[in-house]
């Protein structure tokens, strides 16, 4: 069983050597799983593939019973037997059971996820029976006694300076710390004894077909075939959310699996178990429920049944990087570790990890399977929310900020007496506690933008539609320059622009953080001032709240279907300032302009992953005539993260860090971006680091290239 | 026409198709040799042989039933009962061959037949032009009428990239495969 989560958390974030492992994977797996669908493509592209997939998986779910029954039918015909169990304790007692009839006192296994769902192993031994993993990473991390850090590769948190470490206390002699082929042999060599010994052998299985009765077990040590054919009992430990339609369906799988998990095409074997090897063998379908009927009748989760357990989610997650899987996921890691855990272990076993998400959505973007994993992730908070309440700090800041009033006088406060603080720079001069100290605070503006915005402009062209600018609630305190070059712009692509004073935070803050009654209270005055403005189209330079308006208010209103309808006219009229300007600027607006230094654009991740609107802000600054360089993982987050860069200081470090490596790399001295938080979480840690790099709005490089 | 595997689909011809199989077969790391008949693949198979005969002891080989043909005359194969852990040579043949992804499709009748290939360092796998097929999609409709308790895709020698991603050829089982791709059907 892991250990409480904050202690898993101050082991992992301490461990250098653990991250730098980490980023060496995250780094080799996004190049190779981009070659697989590029280089060696499927016959079908990625995004088509994936929605068969999800049609096949879909269709499984929604009619669970008949397509289970069916499985049951045909694999009992070929001469198995199918144990269909309800807990995690009747799937152990079924095993338990049949070993004790073979006689058996050593089992050796295939990599299997539920069976450590199930923490298999240690109730075996609990029994007297000895488990013996043979996967190879799989093995090194049982001997460590620990969890799997990544569903498909368990031991990529480690070096291989560790793996001989372990591997030599193991078989009492030293293993080459450098050379991992005798590594290999190593693990090879000592197991290959035991899987000749054991007369029952367990494996998973990637699905399990209805139409036939079979089992897809995909591998590509070899180990599979000698755990489940050299055994004269073989057990198939499987969840049923492996079941699928058809060989066919499994097909798909197969295309898409390989690619994701470690971009294989396919892997070296890929095994249909159709019946007992002869007469003599005993095969055993041991179909695991553990919460999964929960999840499928629980339409906020249901999706996540789609799974395929290739842990792309993890693979591509910024703080899985920092941490591992041994933190950001309780038994299964990455994205779909945060959904699944509730389910399978509780929702107290999903509160430390589920508060470690960014909210990148990097995850939905590579599933195969296309599970709404960001907005699942949002409602495991919601739920821990609601079942502990908010952090106190946490609470007492959302009881200000949800108070307009209050909000502004203590903003006022706060930039008057820190005023003798400012630095050049635009940071505080304001010692941070220990785990902050990587970044610095911006100063505080000392008149905000909403306030700003109400100067009226100087008389231009008469406008030919009315925009209502949303100041987001950072730009307005800490950067209200990014709201007037916004205005600016604006007003050249014919808007008048109106923002009244009153209109305050749009809630995203606390949906983030779980506090959905407070979201919504804001979203409504949100969506009625913004009503009131009578304005043609709603504009933000801030990319998370025009996401949270246009696809998280209608979720927030999704019991409430007058708000929800309010909500949706307001989202179809919402839009980002990047995808606005590139539609409206006239020709003859803006002098192009080079930029003065290198300079690199970096995408806030949801202006990518759910508004698409990267390649409108491209354009923007290419007609500027500003030419971007190249950036390294240009696709990776900068660990702002919303409230999770304050409560997890050390996985914003760690990403920020990563983000200005690549940049430093760059040589690039000026960055683009287009989300306030992101612009002063970047400024803050770049100048704690000394990186001279200025980090500015999109509105900001428009605004200066303005005529007049 | 273009052997590599693409967007506008699959290869049309036969010809294509094997020559697209053949070329996908070295992708995988597999060794491939084309063969005119059975008596080229049994030359084949003793090349290899030779190639792996480990000073003053006679290789431990072992075939499936269906491989039985293809081992060079005087070889004493190993039987299941003598349950080796290792075997030196496996030779097997395969029901079809995908050219998709250069896989061989192997339904070994036997516990023994499927072992063999498992526990040989080096894998020889049989398989005639003829049963080559395009893409994955082929399979299902093909398999089904094959009576047999395993259906195997088999891509390349075994590996695993458990530690540091780096990618280890011979994991469990083979380190090295070789495809005997016949021009004449396997069983005349």
């Amino acid at each position: 069983m892991p250990e409480p989560f904050a202690a898993r958390y101050e082991g992992a974030v301490h461990d250098e050597q653990l991250a730098a492992n980490l980023l060496a994977f995250q780094r080799g797996w996004r190049s190779g799983r981009d070659a697989a669908f590029t280089a060696t493509p499927p016959p079908e592209p990625f995004e088509s593939l994936r929605q068969t997939l999800v049609a096949a998986k879909d269709e499984v779910i929604a009619d669970q019973a008949t397509y289970l029954q069916r499985f049951v039918d045909n694999a009992t015909r070929s001469g198995a037997q199918v144990h269909l169990t309800r807990t995690a304790a009747e799937a152990v007692q079924a095993v338990v059971q049949i070993c004790r009839s073979a006689g058996a006192d050593l089992v050796v296994k295939t990599k299997s996820m539920v069976t450590e769902e199930l923490h298999l192993n240690h109730h075996l031994e609990d029994h007297g029976i000895r488990a013996v993993e043979t996967d190879v990473g799989e093995w090194i991390v049982q001997l460590r006694h620990e969890t799997p850090s990544h569903m498909v590769m368990p031991a990529i948190h480690l070096n291989r300076r560790q793996v001989a470490q372990t591997l030599s206390e193991e078989v009492h002699h030293a293993v080459s710390p450098t050379d991992v082929t005798e590594q290999v042999a190593t693990v090879r060599e000592t197991l290959r004894p035991v899987l000749m010994r054991a007369r029952v052998g367990i494996s998973g299985a990637n699905a399990i077909i209805a139409g036939s009765g079979a089992a897809m077990i995909v591998t590509n040590e070899g180990n599979e075939a000698l755990v489940t054919t050299l055994a004269d009992v073989h057990i198939v430990m499987v969840g049923a959310d492996k079941l699928l339609r058809s060989e066919e369906d499994a097909v798909t799988q197969v295309r898409l699996l390989g690619r994701s998990a470690t971009g294989q095409r396919i892997t070296t074997y890929t095994t249909f178990v159709r019946g007992p090897a002869d007469a003599r063998q005993q095969l055993h379908y041991i179909v695991v429920d553990n919460g999964r009927s929960a999840m499928r009748d629980d339409p906020e989760f249901r999706e996540a049944l789609r799974c395929i357990r290739c842990a792309a989610c993890a693979s591509v997650c910024p703080p899985y990087q920092a941490v591992g899987g041994q933190v950001f996921g309780h038994i299964y890691s990455g994205a779909i570790g945060l959904v699944n855990t509730p389910f399978h272990h509780g929702l107290d076993a999903a509160a430390g990890p589920q508060s470690l998400c960014v909210s990148c959505n990097a995850c939905q973007t590579v599933c195969p399977v296309d599970i709404p994993l960001p907005r699942q992730i949002l409602a495991v908070r919601r739920r821990v929310v609601e079942r502990r309440g908010l952090p106190r700090l946490t609470r007492i800041a959302f009881a200000i900020w949800a108070r307009p009033r209050l909000f502004r006088a203590l903003a006022a406060t706060g930039a008057a007496l820190t005023r003798p603080l400012q630095r050049r720079d635009g940071t505080l001069r304001l010692p941070l506690p220990r785990r902050h100290a990587w970044r610095r605070l911006p100063a505080l503006a000392t008149t905000p933008a909403r306030r700003l915005l109400q100067t009226p402009p100087a008389t231009g062209a008469p406008a030919v539609m009315r925009v209502a600018f949303l100041t987001q609630c950072i730009t307005d305190v800490a950067a209200p320059e990014i709201a007037v070059a916004a205005a600016r712009v604006l007003r050249a692509c014919g808007a008048e622009v109106v923002a009244p004073e009153s209109l305050h935070c749009c809630g995203l803050p606390m949906l983030d953080s779980g506090d959905w009654d407070t979201a919504r209270r804001l979203a409504r005055r949100t969506i009625a001032t913004l009503e009131s403005c009578r304005a043609d189209q709603v504009v933000s330079t801030a990319n998370s709240c025009v996401a949270a308006m246009v696809h998280e208010y209608p979720q927030l209103f999704a019991g409430d279907p007058a708000w929800r309808r309010r909500a949706e006219a307001l989202a179809e009229r919402t839009v980002d300032f990047a995808s606005f300007v590139a539609e409206r600027l006239p020709d003859g607006a803006i002098d192009a302009a080079p930029a003065t230094a290198a300079t690199v654009y970096h995408p806030f991740c949801q202006t990518r992953t759910v508004l698409h609107a990267d390649g409108a802000a491209q354009r923007l600054l290419s007609r500027c005539g500003i030419a971007t360089a190249a950036l390294q993982e240009a696709d990776v987050c900068c660990g702002f993260g919303g409230a999770t860069s304050t409560t997890a200081p050390e996985v914003g470090r760690a990403i920020a860090t990563r983000k200005l490596d690549n940049v430093a790399e760059s040589g690039a001295r000026v960055l683009v971006t287009d989300n306030p938080g992101c612009i002063l979480h970047l400024r803050g840690a770049a100048a704690a680091r000394r990186q001279p790099l200025r980090v500015r709005h999109l509105a900001e490089v428009v605004a200066e290239r303005l005529r007049n | 026409m273009s052997a590599r595997l693409g967007w506008t689909g699959m290869p049309s011809t036969d010809a294509a198709v094997v020559d697209a199989f053949a070329e996908q077969v070295g992708v995988t790391g597999a060794t491939l040799h084309r063969c005119a008949d059975l008596a080229a693949a049994r030359t084949a198979v003793a090349t290899i042989m030779s190639t792996l005969a480990e000073t003053n002891a006679l290789p431990a080989v072992a075939a499936t039933e269906a491989a039985a043909g293809l081992l060079p005359d005087g070889v004493v194969p190993v039987t299941a009962g003598q349950r080796p852990p290792y075997l030196d040579l496996g030779v097997s043949t395969a029901e079809l061959g995908v050219a998709e992804t250069g896989s061989l499709l192997l339904a070994p009748r036997s516990r023994w037949d499927r072992l063999l290939g498992i526990l040989a360092r080096v894998h020889v796998v049989a398989v005639a032009e003829g049963d080559v097929r395009a893409s994955l999609d082929d399979l299902p409709a093909a398999t089904r009428s094959i009576s047999a308790p395993y259906v195997s895709l088999v891509t390349g020698p075994t590996r695993t990239a458990d530690i540091e991603r780096v990618i280890t050829i011979g994991a469990h089982g083979p380190r090295a495969l070789h495809v005997l791709l016949l021009a004449e059907p396997l069983h005349a």
